[in-house]
């Protein structure tokens, strides 16, 4: 007996097994962290910061623009100290900090943890839902830029660079939302869990940054050598983390980003840029994936054992 | 003690045994269920209670979202919180949260496939649904542009829409206007031809129309559990009110009030009707009708009281309060 192709889809549908995990992580994905025009905003904001950071923050006397120092010194700067390690860090925390206590707030978690579906699965829904939108942002706008650059510098292989920058962003996304889906889990009221990444994103790359040269002065003998402050100071692991990508896979000279963030330093001498090697950089990558696994995991446990009412 | 090895858990609806809930710990410690014991067999179970009496709790326990501090509790012979219990659950919150951002149609399709509804049949009873609550003008409307009474039915189809073989419905006509509660309360007798549904309520005329059992929680503890038949009739027997209607009420009372078979009569000015407390029930049954003929009245009524649900509910919330009071 020969069947309609509508009829063989219809048939084919009907004994697919449902996943309520599936089910879940596409509608946080397209109708709560990834809603079009939330999409569309972050893309832009993601775009158009970055040149615009370059063209009020970078002096042009250092930059050449002739040659491949824009990647060094303009591009690389940008993405990692603005676009990718704020912007993006806190259009991550912003979509996935409400998550869970927004839901328990408004009472569709009641909903959820009543449905045949386990606290585990609907707290990995959610967390896969925030990558997919990050990754996706990151990847899009990433895109873009590189395309425009490579059509303006045709001279210069931005393949490394897109990579360096794609698994930097990835490193940042997971740690930005296991804190924030941690912190969700935990505290009750969703403005607290919002307040808190993003004021640590402005505290951790722009305010203590801005303060962080009372701790160095003295020369050799500065406090922030003298008692290890580096070890505590998660700037200074994000940029040796994006070091030890930068070092392998794009393999340039250490440049003014790495100074700001004590990755490097200017030898005396003859004012060239040298690395300080605090710690290693397979260290500080370990240490803030311990850090992000630590937040995940007190929060899944807590949602679990959580009186959801 | 818990004696779980002693009873066929599948044979009841639900069936708890010293379920208890504590929120809280140490001096801000909070008892909200109190080791209670529910056997709710098949058909319409009302739980009621006061505002704050561990209705809700005892639900959000059954369905797992709240922990069991002490006790156990099973559905349908499945331990309560379990996935396989949540399957067969079609829950109804007090508050039902809805996602204000889908429309009415993404919402029921979504909670149907959380139900483990294949995609064909979960659109398929969303249409239905939505037909059947009068929604389907709204259906591509957001939840957010709909009207206190539309999320409502919206709530309540989205407990219907799954495969579940037992309803729990906490409040489920709370925030609705009678048009919309009737209809409600229609819909829950319908839905208990075939399932089981376990209803709290604090609307007590509401529950004496659906319901055939019911258990009182103050406290979070049982008050009192048995079919409203057997509640009212206990009631009425403890109480043992006649009320009398004549043509001539006062001229009754007089006569009535000096028999030493009578404890006490008194004319309820509400209804103007005479109310008797009898010591001796044989004896008023036998001189009413004497008095009657022989004051030559026309009698009206004479009957024996029976309290309505919502009077043996305030009573039992009264002696509950005293009983504090002294203690």
């Amino acid at each position: 007996m020969s069947i309609s192709k509508s009829e063989e889809q219809i048939e084919m549908e009907s004994v697919k097994k449902v996943f309520p995990s599936f089910i879940l992580f596409k509608k946080t994905l397209f109708n709560e962290v990834g809603t079009l025009p939330k999409f569309i905003w972050a893309i832009i904001i993601m775009f158009l910061l970055g040149p615009l950071f370059v063209i009020i923050s970078i002096n042009p006397s250092l930059i050449d623009y002739s040659d491949e120092s824009i990647f060094d010194t303009g591009l690389g700067f940008v993405y990692l100290m603005l676009t990718t390690s704020i912007v993006f860090s806190i259009i991550i925390s912003v979509s996935t900090a409400p998550m869970i206590s927004f839901e328990i707030r408004e009472g569709t978690m009641l909903m959820l943890v009543s449905k045949p579906i386990s606290r585990a699965n609907i707290f990995l829904s959610k967390f896969l839902a925030v990558f997919t939108f990050g990754f996706l942002i990151n990847l899009i706008s990433l895109s873009i830029t590189c395309l425009l650059t490579y059509a303006r510098y045709p001279f210069y292989d931005v393949l490394p660079f897109f990579l360096v920058i794609l698994v930097y962003s990835l490193i940042i996304l997971v740690f930005f939302e296991c804190l924030t889906m941690g912190l969700s889990c935990i505290l009750r009221k969703p403005r607290t869990v919002l307040i808190i990444p993003v004021g640590f994103i402005i505290f951790l790359f722009l305010v203590f940054l801005m303060f962080k040269p009372l701790l160095l002065l003295g020369g050799e003998t500065n406090l922030y050598e003298k008692y290890h402050l580096y070890i505590f100071d998660l700037s200074y692991h994000f940029a040796n983390a994006y070091f030890l990508l930068v070092d392998n896979l794009l393999n340039i000279e250490p440049s003014l980003i790495f100074v700001m963030y004590n990755v490097a330093e200017y030898d005396d001498g003859f004012g060239n840029i040298v690395y300080t090697n605090y710690v290693s950089p397979i260290f500080s990558l370990i240490l803030l994936i311990s850090i992000a696994v630590l937040a995940v995991s007190i929060g899944y446990f807590y949602f679990k054992k959580r009186d959801i009412s | 003690m818990i004696q779980k090895q002693a009873i066929d858990t599948s044979n009841y609806e639900i069936w708890t045994q010293e379920l208890t809930k504590y929120y809280a710990r140490g001096e801000n410690q909070v008892k909200a269920v109190d080791s209670i014991d529910i056997s709710m067999a098949s058909g319409i179970h009302g739980f009621l209670g006061p505002n704050g009496a561990g209705k809700t709790s005892t639900i959000n326990m059954l369905i797992g979202a709240i922990s069991i501090t002490k006790g156990i509790a099973f559905v349908k012979g499945l331990k309560a919180g379990s996935r396989k219990c949540r399957k067969i659950i079609g829950f109804l919150p007090q508050d039902p949260g809805l996602y204000s951002k889908l429309t009415g149609k993404q919402y029921l399709k979504f909670v149907a496939q959380m139900n483990g509804v294949k995609k064909l049949e979960a659109e398929r009873r969303t249409d239905e649904f939505l037909e059947k609550f009068d929604l389907k003008d709204a259906e591509n409307r957001k939840i957010e542009t709909y009207s206190g009474g539309m999320k409502q039915k919206v709530a309540f189809a989205s407990a219907l829409i799954g495969n579940a073989e037992i309803f729990v419905l906490d409040e489920p006509t709370s925030d609705l206007d009678p048009i919309m509660r009737n209809n409600i309360i229609k819909d829950i007798k319908n839905l208990a031809r075939n399932k089981s549904i376990f209803v709290s309520s604090h609307v007590l005329s509401e529950v004496e129309l659906m319901c055939d059992r019911v258990t009182i929680i103050n406290r979070g503890k049982i008050i009192t559990t048995d079919t409203i038949k057997n509640i009212k009739k206990m009631h009425t027997t403890a109480k043992n009110i006649y009320l009398l209607d004549t043509n001539s009420n006062e001229k009754i009372l007089e006569d009535l009030n000096g028999k030493d078979f009578i404890d006490k009569a008194w004319i309820d000015e509400d209804h103007n009707i005479i109310n008797i407390m009898p010591k001796d029930t044989e004896a008023l049954q036998k001189y009413i009708p004497e008095a009657i003929i022989k004051n030559n009245l026309l009698l009206r009524k004479f009957y024996q009281k029976e309290s309505t649900l919502q009077e043996i509910f305030l009573e039992m919330m009264n002696e509950e309060g005293e009983e504090k009071n002294v203690n």
